[in-house]
């Protein structure tokens, strides 16, 4: 039941959600799951947090991990590594909980490690080359910029997790 | 149309009448308000302007505008004969005529009528002030006026109880008020006793639970007596019965002691005795208005989370103390513990006077029952007296709104199914008018809120015959059914045991939505019945939803809050005591098989530590819930404690989350799970037969 009894959660608000950025560049917070690099535009984040204790919910599907207190409110944790369909090996202690805002209800996403934000222009956004092949669905655009290649990811999609079947 | 000319004179005629009309009407309004003698002559002045207006607009051929003037008359025949009060309302309806009367002389100046839909609104209004009139409601409130009865006592009496109280007090009687503890074993026997001895000359007109009896066993009741006996005669029929005085309720110093209604009225109109101003009542009771404060229930919520988390910080406290005093600090922690204590009380008073706030009588519901009862019974033709029974019990709000709609079902179908007509119940020997009652009793941290008729009862076979008609159930089940089984039939979808539907139940969509109603309140519904004497159904409620009482339970490893208002009893069988049908446990539980869910499988939990599962415990415990009429054992791993929880919702994200109701935290921010046990009684009993059958 218990995955890492660290107490405090901690910092990192980003209340620049709506940040000034220039009409042709957006910021994303990039994150490891695995070693695969990923990205979240930084609009949907409300901050990033420790992992701490996740109540494991009965017979919901294995990337849902549960229901998590943010000093008092409860947020469902996704673990995005199971979500994506990544190989899901142990936490470690630099694991984070990206608390994610969509549409008023905040859900928490589970990644191995949180990378930085990154400012990215339009010249370095591609479209996705898995778009219309039903291969990936939460692919959004792949970001090619600093000799680093990372996917910026569907988060709406992502936190829309289907709760029959398992 | 047809618009003959109108003459210039006539016109004229008719706008001096209104603007005399306005004078006179301003002089009433003056002699209202000054409070003195009214002068009768002054509505006198109104008539005979408004019967010449009748006379002149018949001849100007506008037919609203005539039709209004008539009407109006009525109205002010009724005043000057003292046949009406003149009163507040009465006033702002002549002076809504005024009005009607300029735009009636304008359009005539344009050769026009008055439009009808002008005159609708408030044709409707005066037929209200007539019809109240007839109905003798407004004579009535001078009967009752001639006591000092205490206005709260008044505002809660059901429409029949007025209607009596008037009777009695028309007849002469007087009225007595007594107030006393009843020992809840027995209360029901002292009012039938009570009843029985004042009976002779009077009867009782209410009683009132006034929740404010010093002993826990015993319920404080308000008891309004009309009787015809002096106080002594009363007391003395009523020795031995009641420990508390018997008072005389006084008569208003202002109305003449025994008087008559008619000489009353005939007073009215011949001194024009000032009544009027005692009709400026609401402005007596501007005061009481201002001293409620509405609020959203929702901020109630948030202050109930932050007691919730206050109590969180208070066992933080607890075991700082603990640590303290282990470590040998015993002054500080005998002063920390007194301190802790005094928060914890602190704690307790402000978490009650929330839950406190939130309550609100179930009045607010019975009252509306009234005239929805008049409706049914006028439709069915059926004769039905209401009673109504501790409208001063308060519930949760939220569980008071949604308790309004089961209610009314149960009640149409007490109308509908259970009371006969008027014609069989003579030939059954009952009083052809049927008794509902409806009842709301607190115990402990319950209501009971019933709805008992004295009609035909409930024929199980005839239940079954439905069920099976339907095919919602199995022959060979049926067979094994007990009566409470079949009676619970009822509340299985698409059950109805009428053949034709009607109107106000019967349909098939009655008693399973009631149910599903109840249900979500965490309440339970009993059926008790007799053939040929009436029906009893009992829905059984926690007093409130925001704060509740749980047990904590583990289950594999994990930790889970049962609400406690739907857990029946506890227990711990062993591996023996448990049998299987069809692979389904059960237990013999007084008697009756208890069907069992073990947690761990509902959930489908996985154990937390390996060989665990390799020794099967020795006992087991299991906790009875109830839900609604089903009852299920859930097999846990161990009770763990009882305590005071806040439920938190899991939000959009989760709602779907089957057999859980939401989350509480129990301190270092680590959610617990509120198991929900509506859902997974529903779960376990889907796979009753009768269900099965119901859905093959």
């Amino acid at each position: 039941m218990t995955r890492f009894a660290t107490d405090d959660s901690y910092l990192s608000s980003y209340t620049q959600r709506h940040a000034a950025h220039t009409a042709h560049a957006t910021e994303a917070l990039t994150f490891y799951l695995g070693d695969e690099l990923y990205g979240i535009e930084l609009s949907w984040m409300r901050e990033i947090a420790k992992l701490g204790h996740v109540t494991e919910l009965p017979r919901v599907p294995a990337c849902l991990l549960g229901v998590a207190s943010l000093r008092g409110l409860l947020l469902p944790v996704v673990d995005l590594r199971i979500r994506m369909n990544r190989p899901a090996t142990t936490l470690g202690s630099t694991a984070r909980l990206l608390v994610v805002d969509v549409a008023g209800e905040l859900v928490g996403f589970v990644v191995d490690r949180v990378l930085r934000v990154m400012r990215i222009e339009s010249k370095n956004v591609e479209h996705s080359p898995f778009a219309g092949s039903g291969e990936s669905d939460y692919v959004a655009s792949v970001v090619r910029m600093e000799g680093l290649l990372f996917a910026l990811l569907d988060v709406a999609g992502l936190a829309r997790v289907e709760l029959g079947g398992a | 149309m047809s618009t003959p000319k109108w003459s210039a004179e006539f016109l004229s005629e008719a706008q001096e009448l209104v603007d005399a009309y306005n004078a006179a009407l301003s002089a009433l309004d003056e002699g209202c308000k000054a409070g003195g003698d009214l002068d009768p002559e002054r509505i006198n002045e109104c008539f005979r302007i408004v019967h010449s207006l009748k006379g002149l607009t018949s001849l100007l051929g506008v037919p609203n505008f005539a039709d209004l003037s008539h009407r109006l008359e009525t109205l002010l025949d009724a005043l000057r004969l003292g046949k009406l009060r003149l009163h507040t309302r009465s006033l702002d309806t002549l002076f809504e005529s005024l009005e009607l009367f300029q735009r009636g002389v304008a359009a005539a100046a344009s050769e026009r009528d008055l439009d009808k839909t002008d005159t609708a609104g408030f044709f409707k209004r005066l037929d209200g002030l007539i019809r109240a009139d007839l109905e003798g409601e407004a004579n009535d409130k001078d009967d009752l006026e001639q006591f000092e009865l205490d206005p709260a006592m008044l505002s809660v009496l059901t429409e029949y109880e007025e209607h009596r109280l008037r009777e009695n007090v028309r007849r002469g009687s007087a009225l007595y008020r007594l107030h006393g503890d009843f020992s809840l074993a027995e209360i029901e026997q002292s009012i039938e006793e009570m009843k029985a001895r004042v009976k002779p000359a009077g009867e009782i007109v209410t009683y009132l639970p006034s929740g404010d009896a010093s002993d826990p066993e015993a319920l404080a009741l308000d008891i309004l007596i009309a009787s015809r006996w002096t106080l002594s005669e009363l007391t003395s029929a009523l020795s031995g019965l009641v420990q508390t005085e018997v008072h005389a309720i006084p008569r208003a110093v202002r109305a003449p002691k025994t008087a008559p209604v008619r000489t009353l009225h005939t007073q009215t109109e011949a001194t024009g005795e000032s009544r009027i101003g005692q009709d400026d009542e609401p402005l007596g009771s501007l005061r009481s208005v201002t001293q409620s404060v509405r609020v959203d229930i929702r901020k109630l919520d948030t202050l109930m989370n932050a007691v919730g988390e206050l109590g969180l910080v208070q066992g933080g406290l607890v075991g700082l103390l603990e640590r303290l005093s282990e470590a040998g600090h015993t002054d500080e922690s005998r002063v920390l513990r007194q301190q802790v204590r005094a928060l914890e009380r602190k704690l307790r008073e402000l978490q009650q006077g929330i839950l406190e706030v939130r309550m609100v009588p179930l009045r607010q519901i019975f009252d509306k029952l009234t005239r929805v009862v008049r409706k049914i019974s006028r439709k069915l033709e059926k004769q039905i007296r209401l009673e109504i029974l501790g409208g001063d019990t308060e519930l949760d709000k939220l569980i008071v709104e949604e308790l309004s709609d089961p209610l009314m079902h149960i009640i149409r179908n007490a109308i509908d199914h259970g009371i006969e007509s008027p014609a069989e119940r003579r030939a059954a020997g009952k009083p052809e008018v049927g008794t509902v009652t409806v009842q709301a009793i607190q115990q402990g941290n319950r209501v009971i809120v019933s709805v008992s008729d004295d009609g035909r009862g409930i024929d199980e076979t005839r239940v079954a015959a439905a069920a099976l008609k339907r095919g919602l159930v199995d022959a060979n089940i049926v067979r094994e059914l007990s009566r409470t089984e079949l009676f619970n039939l009822l509340f299985l979808p698409g059950m109805s045991t009428r053949e034709e539907a009607t109107e106000w139940s019967g349909r098939g969509v009655g008693l399973d939505v009631v149910k599903t109603n109840i249900s979500n309140l965490s309440g339970i519904i009993d059926i008790t019945s007799q053939l040929g004497v009436g029906t009893n159904m009992a829905i059984t409620l926690p007093v409130t939803l925001a704060m509740i009482q749980a047990i904590l339970v583990k289950v594999a490893g994990r930790t889970y809050a049962v609400p406690l208002n739907s857990v029946v009893e506890s227990l711990t069988v062993t591996p023996e005591e448990i049998h299987t049908i069809e692979g389904r446990e059960i237990i013999s539980l007084r008697r009756q098989s208890l069907r069992l869910a073990r947690m761990a499988e509902v959930f489908a939990l996985q154990p937390e530590t390996q060989g665990a599962n390799a020794l099967p415990p020795a006992q087991y415990y299991v906790i009875v819930v109830g839900i609604a009429q089903h009852r299920l054992g859930l097999v846990v791993d161990e009770f763990v404690t009882q305590q005071d929880i806040v439920i938190k919702s899991l939000g959009r994200t989760l709602a779907g989350v089957r057999g859980v109701a939401g989350a509480t935290e129990l301190g270092g921010q680590v959610p617990v799970l509120v198991l929900d046990i509506p859902a997974i009684v529903e779960d376990a009993v889907a796979r009753t037969p009768s269900r099965e059958v119901a859905r093959a």
